[in-house]
């Protein structure tokens, strides 16, 4: 029963990641958030591109900007970028712990480290260095604490998934079987739904950006609005 | 994905209040984790 729900996870992953990879092409998004919602959707599978659709696909020429304009798909972004960001670092921390077979408190703390460290210095300062001005240790500074809030956020929620599964899942441990991806993928979600409303506060009280609309130069919708958000409307 | 610095900041006390906020919840998921997986 279980396997079969599993083989049928990661079929509509697979699908699921191939439409989303080819048809956000053609999204005026910024580049780092189509990487997200694409790594988004290796993670939750048909969940990531059902976000993907609802939240960020434009639905006809020329309304993206006023598409994601609304609050909840504000916010949907940046917990997206967070939770893409993150997720590679907990993801390799989980499996390298697991296949070291290191003890519950290192296992976790191993993934907080590997989950901030690559969220904040790759996902949030380098690839958004352009909003600090170019700098990545100006970047560095301003990504702190927005990432500290969030990774807390979605770690408190997937931790907990995880640990109690791992524990009453047999062979869900190892990361050579299929199980133990399959629940740090629900795990995941957990967590991006946990850090949602602490993401929610971050755009209200700009901390964080959200979704952007980003058209490539000489396009007839990018003349007069080439990047819009939030923060542009003021 | 950060603002940058010239838009309106929220109060430090509040950010605190956040930070805070962000550490139980993460606290939470980890006592949860050891209570349940403990009772295995």
């Amino acid at each position: 029963m279980l396997s079969g729900v599993i083989l049928l996870w990661f079929i509509l992953t697979a699908l699921s990641v191939a439409f989303v990879a080819v048809d956000i092409r053609s999204t005026p998004e910024s580049p780092v958030l189509k990487w997200a919602f694409v790594l988004i959707t290796v993670y939750t599978g048909p969940f990531g591109a059902f976000l993907y659709v609802l939240g960020c696909r434009e639905p006809l020429p020329g309304l993206h900007a006023r598409y994601v304009e609304s609050r909840w798909r504000q916010v949907l972004g940046s917990t997206m970028h967070c939770v893409a960001g993150d997720g590679i670092g907990i993801l390799a921390g989980a499996a390298i712990a697991s296949t070291l077979g290191l003890s519950a408190p290192v296992h976790v703390a191993l993934e907080y480290v590997l989950g901030f460290g690559f969220g904040w210095t790759i996902f949030q300062a380098l690839f958004m260095r352009n909003m600090a001005g170019g700098s990545f240790n100006r970047a560095l500074r301003q990504t702190f604490v927005p990432e500290f809030l969030s990774m807390n956020a979605l770690m408190g929620g997937m931790v907990s998934v995880m640990t109690i599964s791992m524990t009453h899942v047999r062979g869900s441990e190892s990361p050579q079987r299929a199980i133990f991806w399959f629940l740090m993928s629900i795990a995941l979600l957990i967590g991006g739904i946990v850090a949602y409303p602490v993401n929610w506060w971050l755009v209200v009280h700009h901390v964080k950006h959200g979704m952007m609309t980003v058209r490539r130069p000489g396009t007839a919708e990018a003349s007069g609005r080439k990047r819009t958000g939030p923060r542009a409307r003021k | 994905m950060t603002m940058s610095a010239d838009a309106a900041k929220p109060p430090a006390r509040a950010t605190a209040l956040m930070a805070l906020l962000s550490i139980v919840i993460f606290g939470a998921g980890i006592a949860l984790s050891a209570i349940f997986a403990g009772r295995h």
